[in-house]
């Protein structure tokens, strides 16, 4: 009897909670949120490879743990340490502007200034 | 007893789960060319990759952009000529993959990248991503780092 009830309410928790993705990338059209002020190039700030490693602690949940696969669709989570700093800066900016497209990416990349994805971006690339 | 509504719980995540993915964005899993060439579902459902005609491919100019994947990513995918290119080699082949058709379906927009993945075959995505996969790697995950 219960099931259909619970069944309900979790749904209802779930698509909201999806709904509200999508509209993240309009940040670059409206000037309200504040993380907003990260513009696409403005001059780039030069990343400071300590601090980034501070804000890499959620990373790790995913990127963190060898063999980790992403699902639906189903693949493993890229390895990125090592990766060049540009193309990290430019993916976790083309989350944060929904140009590339994955929920938890969007999700994380929404909160972080253009400073945040430099200093994330000169750690993660130092790593070897 | 106790056991029911934690299985109950579980069901229902599972359910919210699925729930939530076919609310997203069009997954490569049921990307429009995959549907409409009958292709199954998603980097999983594609045919296994041959590394040999992966590396054939990569190699070789693409008749579109008269560009080898090799020309931009460097030998064994391992030095890019540009910092904004990613390195590829010793990448998984299933991430690989699942970009490659992204790119090619439209999913994913990059001038150069998208022209470059445009008519390549979901064995030919295969074949590329596992001769990449194979070679030496200078990336890593990000596990056990103190």
């Amino acid at each position: 009897m219960i099931r259909p009830l619970l069944l309900a309410s979790c749904l209802t928790f779930a698509v909201p909670a999806f709904a509200q993705t999508p509209p993240a990338p309009a940040t670059t059209a409206t000037p309200a949120p504040a993380a907003a002020s990260a513009a696409p190039t403005p001059a780039t700030p030069v990343g400071d490879a300590a601090r980034g490693r501070n804000l890499t602690y959620t990373c790790q949940g995913c990127h963190g743990v060898t063999g980790y696969k992403n699902a639906y669709p189903n693949y493993h989570v890229p390895k990125i340490g090592g990766q060049a700093p540009q193309y990290l800066i430019n993916a976790l900016t083309e989350y944060q502007q929904g140009k590339r497209k994955h929920p938890t990416m969007q999700a994380q990349a929404s909160s972080f200034s253009a400073q945040d994805i430099a200093d994330i971006a000169a750690y993660i690339s130092s790593l070897k | 007893m106790t056991k029911t509504p934690l299985a109950i719980a579980l069901l229902a995540a599972s359910l919210a789960l699925a729930a939530c993915t076919s609310a997203d964005e069009t997954p490569a899993a049921h990307s429009a060319s995959d549907r409409a060439e009958g292709h199954s579902s998603s980097s999983a459902g594609l045919p296994p990759g041959h590394a040999e005609a992966g590396q054939k491919l990569a190699t070789t100019k693409n008749a579109e952009t008269g560009q080898a994947c090799v020309d931009c990513h460097g030998a064994s995918g391992n030095a890019p000529i540009d910092p904004s290119y990613p390195k590829l080699g010793g990448q998984y082949h299933d991430y690989i993959a699942h970009s490659l058709q992204l790119y090619r379906d439209g999913d994913r927009e990059n001038a150069l990248m998208s022209s470059q993945a445009k008519k390549l075959t979901d064995q030919q995505i295969s074949d590329v991503a596992a001769y990449f996969s194979e070679q030496p790697t200078k990336l890593r995950d990000m596990h056990g780092l103190d």
